[in-house]
């Protein structure tokens, strides 16, 4: 395992090189530039000129490719045109909203998710599969911004519990209540996916001999479903988790936005759209990376959940 | 001092661009409390010099000042200066300073803080082009800064007195730095605390502060300024339904934009008032004359006297608009009557089909270029290019991003028309106006000579009469050529907490000579 934990992190240097490079040159291909968002929109094209000039975002590809690459090579993501300050720190301070919110949402997925699947698939063909299974296809179809708006009407206008957005974490109450929506909004939706992909591998494994035999020995029905067919059932799970964190880290910037988090996912589309190359370059690396950490984990766990899985 | 006939003028102008007299309060002022204001973008750049971004104008303008700044009418008013003389060739201009201002850092503004700054301006400033005509600037004694000039300039204090990307006088050191390396120290009545970006920006209220002696009450961006708020929260909340709800809930004070159907909604909200603000920005469609098949007149001319105007504003300004044909707003000192009026609004598609077959139009591709960042440019692109087809024209709407948008705009082809929304340049006056139809970057990619020397005429002209018979003849060149539409005039809603007392629109929110009752 150690061998191929090595080999999997030494592979994921030329990935993430790739990522930099294609992003650079997508970056550089792409029409405008910071320049314009700086001028304003009445700008003239000689002030817009003379403001990227200032920038040196005129200077040849070869000589702005070099400059990046410098500057990666000693750990440098460079420094964010509009902000004003390094990419990386940049990101480390808006690292902890984005980590909070989407491991509250996968919290919150993971929870609600597997209980609605595992109870539908028990009671398989119930009003309680079909309340569970209506309850998770709400949720999968429901967009997370629109169930966001609605809970601000509801939860902020109408009944005054909690703040209509922003973010303020001077205390675990005020964390908790910047994070408690957003959260929520964005975790419905991938509890609907989880709660139909984790009934459905139960079925499949509630009707494996084992569990029969598990049951004919005479162990409560709890410990038939939680410790033999819950557990054997995870791999597929675990496949659709590694998947649905990069779609919270995904949906986390649309959440952010209607909800005024100051999170890094805010701050990657704020950069696309304004063209502060510094700040997508960095964002698109982190991305990378935070994909390839997500799938070695995943991986790891299929050898943990399933004994026949061995890397050596 | 500046043109006797200007200030006259200005002076006796009545109210301009509707932005409205600032009365005088019977309520008792108190001072107390931290307002929090919701705006939509944050700032692309919290260096007040270097941008000419709404988003960043709300901020600087309330921690740093101008030596001459906009009255609410408009007008040029000194500020930081205590006066200005100008000599009989309008070549040198003395600005002498109040004295006893301080800055954050608790020293004096002084004449070489404001002649550092005005040379910084030169070469970092959105706008520096207006120091072209600027030969040298010297601190001529501890409170005098000399400007002379190469050429005389009329318009000189109106360009140096525009908030756009302001000129802002800083101390020495700070602005000896780079574009965006400032520490924001200024004269305002607000300290500059902190930038959040994509969360807030915090500002207290400066206990040094020296209001001007010389106003007894706000006016415009100058006038006598006074903090009441302890501090300022700006947060930055980009979607509009959060920003509606942060006001009703009370978590913001003052939203810097309201959605006109959240507008007549909160209407009757006791706890909210409402303001309108128009005209607050023109909406306009430029034409590429250096593109076929735009560079016909006859096939300009035609999209401009087919399109319904009301129609078109009716649905990118959900409402809140009036039309009007001006390339400055009615009322103002610049305002040119009734020049090119017939031209305005007509509706005439069989004229315009009449125009379109003279003009040779075969069929030709006509690309409307707009962006999907700000909704006016898209809906009236949207209304527009369904209008034209009316007429027989075979319109694409490219629809890109804003920065996408400018690169493309930026250069002669590959595009016939684009929507903007110009805002800060009619407040300004005609100056920045007339500035995008000249020179070798003019929009419309035409080099017309009428425009030239009329622009010369605008800026060169030793007379107020002389400068708006050029204005005036800009306009009806414009109403000829057909560079530009000017579709209507775009108001918006503002709004606060009903509890937000003496607040007045204005180009900004400002959140001086406000209190809570």
């Amino acid at each position: 395992m150690g061998r191929y934990l090595v080999y999997r992190l030494l592979s994921a240097v030329p990935v993430l090189v790739v990522v930099s490079l294609v992003s650079f040159l997508i970056i550089f291909l792409v029409p405008g530039d910071p320049a314009a968002e700086i001028a304003g929109p009445g700008a003239t094209s000689a002030e817009v000129e003379r403001i990227r000039h200032q920038l040196g975002l005129d200077a040849p590809l070869y000589e702005q490719v070099v400059g990046y690459y410098g500057r990666l090579a000693q750990g440098d993501l460079g420094r964010s045109i509009l902000l004003g300050r390094g990419v990386g720190a940049a990101m480390l301070e808006r690292a902890p909203i984005t980590l909070s919110l989407t491991g509250l949402a996968l919290i919150i997925a993971l929870t609600l998710g597997l209980l609605l699947g595992v109870v539908a698939a028990v009671r398989q063909n119930s009003w309680i599969d079909q309340s569970s299974m209506t309850v998770a296809l709400i949720g999968l179809s429901v967009p997370d911004f629109w169930l966001g708006l609605v809970m601000i009407y509801g939860f902020a206008v109408l009944l005054g519990w909690l703040p209509t957005g922003g973010y303020v974490d001077t205390s675990f109450a005020s964390w908790a209540r910047s994070m408690a929506m957003p959260a929520l909004a964005l975790g419905m939706t991938q509890m609907g996916l989880l709660a139909r992909i984790t009934r459905a591998s139960m079925l499949e494994v509630l009707r494996q001999d084992y569990v029969r035999t598990a049951r004919a020995k005479g162990l409560p029905e709890f410990v038939v479903i939680a410790k033999h067919a819950l557990a054997n059932s995870m791999v597929p799970v675990i496949t659709v988790i590694g998947l649905i964190v990069g779609i919270l880290l995904g949906g986390s910037v649309v959440i952010e936005l209607v909800f005024s988090l100051p999170g890094v996912g805010r701050l990657i589309i704020g950069a696309i759209l304004r063209r502060d190359y510094p700040v997508i370059q960095g964002g698109l690396l982190l991305t990378a990376s935070i994909f390839v950490f997500v799938n070695l984990i995943v991986d790891i766990l299929y050898a943990y959940l399933d004994p026949r899985v061995r890397y050596d | 001092m500046l043109d006797p006939q200007t200030r006259a003028a200005l002076t006796g102008l009545a109210v301009v661009v509707a932005l409205g007299i600032t009365g005088g309060s019977a309520e008792a002022q108190k001072p107390g409390g931290t307002v929090i204001m919701a705006q939509q973008a944050q700032p692309p750049s919290t260096d007040a010099q270097t941008t000419s971004a709404q988003a960043a104008r709300n901020i600087s303008m309330h921690w740093a000042e101008t030596l001459v700044a906009r009255a609410e009418n408009a007008a040029p008013i000194n500020d930081l200066a205590e006066k200005v003389d100008i000599s009989a060739d309008g070549l040198t201009y003395v600005f002498t300073l109040r004295q006893g201002v301080m800055f954050h850092n608790g020293k004096e503004m002084t004449a070489e803080d404001a002649k550092i700054s005005t040379e910084r301006y030169a070469k970092v400033g959105a706008s520096a082009g207006m120091m072209t005509p600027v030969a040298s600037v010297a601190a001529t004694d501890k409170y005098t800064m000399t400007v002379k000039l190469k050429t005389a300039v009329p318009g000189f204090i109106e360009q140096l007195s525009s908030p756009r990307a302001p000129v802002i006088v800083m101390p020495r050191e700070e602005a000896a730095k780079e574009a965006n390396k400032i520490n924001h120290i200024g004269t305002g009545p607000f300290e500059f605390v902190e930038y959040k970006p994509d969360s807030h920006v915090a500002l207290k209220r400066f206990e040094g502060y020296r209001a001007n002696p010389n106003y007894t009450k706000r006016d415009g961006f100058g006038g006598k300024k006074t903090a009441y708020f302890d501090a300022i929260t700006i947060r930055f909340m980009p979607e509009g339904g959060a920003r509606t709800a942060a006001l009703e809930t009370g978590e913001v004070h003052i939203l810097e934009q309201l959605p006109a159907s959240a507008a007549k909604r909160l209407a009757a909200n006791k706890d909210i008032k409402t303001y309108e603000m128009i005209p607050w920005a023109y909406q306009t469609v430029f034409l590429n004359a250096g593109q076929a098949p735009t560079n016909s007149v006859k096939l300009r001319e035609a999209i401009q006297i087919a399109i319904d105007a009301e129609e078109i504003m009716a649905i990118s300004t959900e409402g809140l608009f009036r039309l009007t044909h001006g390339w400055q707003h009615p009322g103002s000192l610049y305002f040119a009557g009734d020049v090119g009026k017939e031209k305005y609004d007509v509706r005439d598609v069989g004229r315009a089909k009449a125009l379109v077959q003279e003009s040779g139009y075969k069929g030709e591709e006509i690309v409307f270029l707009t962006d999907n960042s700000f909704k006016n440019h898209s809906d009236t692109a949207v209304v527009m290019t369904e209008q034209l087809k009316k007429i027989g024209l075979n319109i694409r709407l490219q629809v890109t991003d804003w920065p996408t948008s400018v690169a493309i705009r930026s250069k002669p082809t590959g595009w016939n028309m684009f929507p903007v929304m110009m805002g800060i340049e009619p407040y300004e006056g005609p100056y920045n106006v007339a500035g995008v139809f000249v020179g070798p970057n003019n929009f419309q990619f035409e080099k017309d000579e009428v425009l030239e020397r009329e622009n010369v005429a605008l800026t060169t002209q030793p007379t107020l009469d002389g400068r708006r018979q050029a204005f005036a003849n800009i306009q009806r060149r414009l109403y000829e050529r057909f560079y530009a539409i000017k579709v209507g005039d775009v108001g918006i809603y503002q709004a606060t907490r009903a509890n937000v007392a003496n607040y007045q629109p204005y180009r900004i929110p400002r959140m001086w000579d406000v209190w809570f009752e």
